[in-house]
């Protein structure tokens, strides 16, 4: 009863005329940059966020948060039609939705791309709706000492989804918490590492410095083969799927709903891992795997609805622990703080409006990406055939403008440089890039919560063990970095049988 | 373009985030270290500095074990380009103003990308930059560097 009264407060929230007009302005644009490679949810997000400044906290989320599930809509599209997937999550939705296309059913695959991702997004808000407070209350308890159990277990799981190996991992989490040294000390005020540079002193920017990693590093791959695109462009008529094709996807949608319900808690890369996983599953289940491949229907079904079912609850570590999962969940983050909101277990007690009409904006947004992503799939698809070197330097600045617009400083447009040389550069030689900037955001935490649970403790150890909810995240660090190492020395011993042979 | 084996590649970054991780433990030695009960600003950056030494070494060394992979090919014109554009904007946003050296960035790679001639890339860049200016500063509201015009 409690929820669907709060639900309803939400309702309120997110549809005043000014909220429903940003989340429209959210999925709008998350749909355009999901479309455009070189940009993404976290490209999308960092540009509009100097404009959520003069907003209050719940539209500001409201907007933000659109564009991240936006984004997810948006990917699909280029993947079907031009087997370029617009963002990480879409590859998988390449390898049966363009053959689908080449085979003239492009209009079948969109739809149901799109009524997967509807289901799904749905679902996954239903998740958001439920879990969320149950762990908030739950979360309540915890003290600086679990609270960093809990950052370093999100660490280590990070390193071992990652895309590439732990080896490679782990220094970038490493990086990525040296960096978050830099600045004021929050206990002290003394200042490190900033080389007397005052603009230094909140720490290294988290806008430019994710601008620079994905947005730029993207661009510069791209720039690596500039090639003109063919574009399939489906008719209203060729949209109209077949009853067999609805009846084929029902079964992948639900099951990869699930998939991505799950992975969403996952720190790191879930929503391109559950794409993955769900792929493998329908082929697995199938009974003509050597189709998956050649334009099959659920092939595209389910990875969609994993994509999109894994934004919900991706949200749930950020609003509930604090703790974003994915790059993306990281800006939406600093958008709270910029407003003032501390984002963890408090925040459905204290800023009900924000939890609500976020969750109430979602059910809103999603329906509104169907009745975009459908009827206008033609007009997005049109902005593909721009050349790349138009749209490169239009990216640039349209970046160039959301960093600057955040601290009014040209330094940021710098690190903007140097952190896309970086990106591209550790891109290349395959490090993954989500565990660097995630373990920036959580660096200042984990630091924190470990001087005051030490300083609490009169420098005992046990207060990172007395707890059960502290035994409980120890022995989870403890598991995966057995898991890693027996991992590591199984992939050591065959490369060298490999290489010896 | 340059192509460096996946190995070089990998060692560099390898002792590129040793010499990091040593830079920040070296830069602890002014700062306070405190006790362990309650420490001090140095306490963490000297254990994350030598964390991250021992991760790269354990990275340069597993590499050494391996015969040299395959070649990476690494930039061109373009992408070298992108962040030398990219500070000199910096250098002239403030000093010239939002208009002109936006004008002059979308230029530069108007004409580096395209096959467009000299009076088109500069008509295009202008009116490109007059227009970010409006769309960012007018509808979006941020503070953009202005000139005596706009």
């Amino acid at each position: 009863m409690d929820t669907i009264q709060s639900l309803t407060q939400g309702m309120l929230v997110a549809l005043s005329p000014l909220n429903l007009l940003y989340c429209f302005i959210g999925v709008l644009w998350g749909t355009l940059v999901g479309i455009l490679p070189g940009i993404g949810p976290l490209g999308g997000i960092a540009l509009l966020l100097p404009m959520t400044f003069k907003m209050s906290a719940a539209s500001a989320i409201i907007m933000l948060a659109g564009i991240f599930y936006g984004a997810m809509y948006g990917g699909s599209t280029t993947s079907i039609l031009l087997n370029i997937p617009g963002e990480a999550a879409s590859i998988v939705t390449c390898i049966d939705g363009h053959q689908m296309a080449r085979k003239g059913r492009a209009g079948p695959a969109l739809v149901v791309a799109a009524l997967g991702s509807f289901v799904a997004g749905t679902i996954s808000v239903m998740a958001l709706m439920l879990f969320a407070p149950l762990l908030a209350k739950a979360m309540l308890k915890i003290g600086p000492g679990e609270e960093f159990s809990l950052i370093l277990l999100a660490l280590l799981v990070l390193s071992f989804v990652s895309r590439s190996p732990v080896l490679k991992t782990l220094p970038m989490i490493l990086l990525g918490l040296v960096i978050a040294t830099i600045g004021m000390d929050p206990f002290t005020g003394y200042m490190r590492y900033t080389m007397g540079y005052t603009g230094f002193a909140e720490g290294l920017g988290f806008v430019p410095m994710a601008i620079g990693l994905f947005g730029v590093s993207e661009i510069l791959m791209n720039l690596e083969h500039i090639t003109s695109v063919q574009v399939i462009k489906p008719t209203l008529r060729m949209l109209i799927p077949r009853w067999k094709d609805l009846r084929d996807s029902a079964t992948p949608v639900a099951r990869g709903t699930l998939i991505g319900l799950l992975f969403g808690f996952v720190p790191g890369i879930s929503h391109v891992v559950s794409t993955f996983i769900s792929y493998a599953v329908e082929k697995k289940i199938s009974g003509h795997p050597e189709e998956f491949g050649t334009g099959r229907i659920e092939g595209v079904a389910g990875p969609e609805a994993a994509n999109n079912a894994t934004t919900g609850t991706s949200l749930v570590p950020l609003l509930v622990l604090g703790i974003p999962a994915i790059p993306a969940t990281a800006l939406l983050m600093t958008a709270l703080l910029v407003h003032g909101v501390n984002p963890g277990p408090q925040l459905i007690q204290n800023h009900p409006d924000i939890f609500w009409g976020l969750i109430a904006s979602m059910y809103v947004g999603n329906i509104m990406l169907v009745i975009l992503n459908l009827p206008l799939v033609g007009l997005f698809v049109n902005l593909l055939r721009i050349r790349y070197a138009y749209l490169a330097p239009a990216i640039l600045v349209i970046s160039i403008c959301g960093v600057y617009g955040v601290n009014a400083s040209p330094v940021d447009i710098v690190l903007v440089a140097a952190f896309g040389v970086i990106g591209y550069l550790l891109r290349k030689f395959g490090f993954d890039l989500s565990p660097l900037i995630l373990a920036v955001v959580l660096g200042d935490r984990m630091e924190l919560s470990f001087r005051r649970a030490l300083a609490i403790s009169e420098g005992r150890l046990w207060i990172f063990v007395k707890s059960s909810f502290s035994q409980i995240f120890l022995a989870a660090v403890v598991i995966i970095i057995v898991l890693q190492a027996t991992a590591w020395y199984l992939g050591f011993r065959i490369r060298s049988q490999q290489e010896a042979g | 373009m340059i192509a460096p084996t996946q190995r070089t590649g990998d060692m560099v970054i390898a002792g590129a985030l040793f010499c990091i991780g040593l830079i920040w433990v070296v830069g602890t030695v002014d700062m306070p270290r405190g006790e362990f009960s309650i420490p001090g600003p140095g306490f963490f950056p000297v254990v994350l500095g030598l964390a991250l030494c021992g991760a790269s070494l354990a990275l340069g060394g597993s590499i050494l074990m391996f015969r040299a992979a395959k070649r990476v090919s690494i930039g061109n014109t373009y992408i070298w380009s992108t962040p030398i554009a990219l500070i000199a904007l910096a250098i002239l946003f403030e000093r010239l103003g939002f208009v002109p050296s936006i004008a002059l960035f979308i230029g530069f790679f108007l004409r580096l990308l395209s096959d467009l001639k000299w009076v088109t890339c500069v008509v295009a860049a202008v009116a490109a930059a007059i227009g970010a200016y409006l769309f960012f500063s007018y509808l979006l509201g941020v503070s953009l560097p202005s000139t005596r015009w706009l």
